[in-house]
């Protein structure tokens, strides 16, 4: 068996954002995944995907995938909005020999992307907060599964929000910037703090170390 | 990249820094570990409205531990 193609159904508006973002974890050579069993396990009962078909929404680089594999999923069909994300997954799949379907799509109109009543399971991870329209999303879902079929995803509260989280979140909304969270995770990692020697005028003069580059181009 | 990405990661990037100037380098950087600043969009995702959207779209919830949901299609 060999890599199936890249099927693009639709591109989110920012997907090039999302692309982006996929490149710069590869940037810093982030490994992809491996061993993901505690991210099925985590979120639904491994008996419940054994020998299904599974649709993996967001996919992002495949960690959920790889886990479904793991618990002996018939097959997986792999959706998210950046084309480079779904590379990343063919790449680690092919590594265990596994060939997923992998679909470009906008999560907004995946329900476009496929027959009602496909999928045996649903899953989606860490990626509802993403979307426009949440409760859309989850009717899709629903569509998507068929009867008898499982749906299992999680969600974020908003609820806890500082000033600040509020006034960078007007900022992303100003800007149709969709990644946030990983975004601004990536920054974190990048020890945007006191401890890390550089300083707020080295950030604004551009002389903050090179591997600074991608968030301040 | 394209330069329109370049820009946009630009404009952000000023945003940011005004932020930092204005609260705090340690808030800014503190606040971006939390895992509810997840998204651009607010949405009210609390816990009632999660098993409302759910229902409607004719699902019937098994378990709600949290913030994951699994649920069955009637």
């Amino acid at each position: 068996m060999t890599n199936k193609q890249i099927r693009i159904h639709s591109a989110p508006e920012n997907s090039q954002g999302y692309d982006l973002l996929w490149n710069y974890q590869r940037l810093q050579n982030k490994p992809l995944p491996i061993d993901r069993k505690s991210v099925v396990t985590g979120l639904i009962d491994p008996k419940l995907i054994s020998n299904k078909s599974i649709l993996d929404l967001c996919c992002g680089r495949g960690r959920l995938t790889v886990g479904c594999y793991q618990y002996n999923a018939n097959n997986v069909t792999c959706v998210d909005g950046s084309y480079s994300a779904l590379e990343d997954t063919q790449e680690t799949l092919q590594k265990f020999g596994h060939y997923p379907d992998l679909v470009q799509a906008d999560i907004e109109q995946v329900s476009d992307a496929f027959e009602q009543n496909s999928f045996d399971v649903v899953l989606m991870l860490y990626a509802l907060q993403h979307q426009k329209n949440e409760e859309k999303t989850i009717a899709d879902m629903a569509t998507l599964v068929k009867p008898k079929g499982y749906v299992a995803f999680t969600y974020f509260g908003q609820n806890t929000s500082s000033i600040v989280t509020i006034k960078l979140r007007e900022i992303f909304l100003k800007q149709s910037i969709k990644f946030s969270y990983d975004f601004l995770r990536d920054i974190q990692y990048l020890k945007l703090t006191p401890e890390n020697s550089f300083t707020l005028s080295d950030i604004e003069n551009g002389t903050a170390p090179k591997k600074y580059d991608i968030v301040c181009i | 990249m394209a330069l329109h990405q370049k820009n946009m990661i630009l404009y952000v990037y000023k945003d940011l820094i005004l932020l930092i100037k204005k609260y705090g380098i340690k808030e800014v950087a503190r606040r971006l570990h939390l895992e509810d600043f997840t998204t651009p969009y607010i949405h009210n995702t609390s816990r009632e409205n999660i098993g409302l959207w759910t229902k409607k779209a004719g699902l019937s919830i098994v378990s709600h531990h949290g913030q994951r949901v699994l649920a069955v299609k009637k």
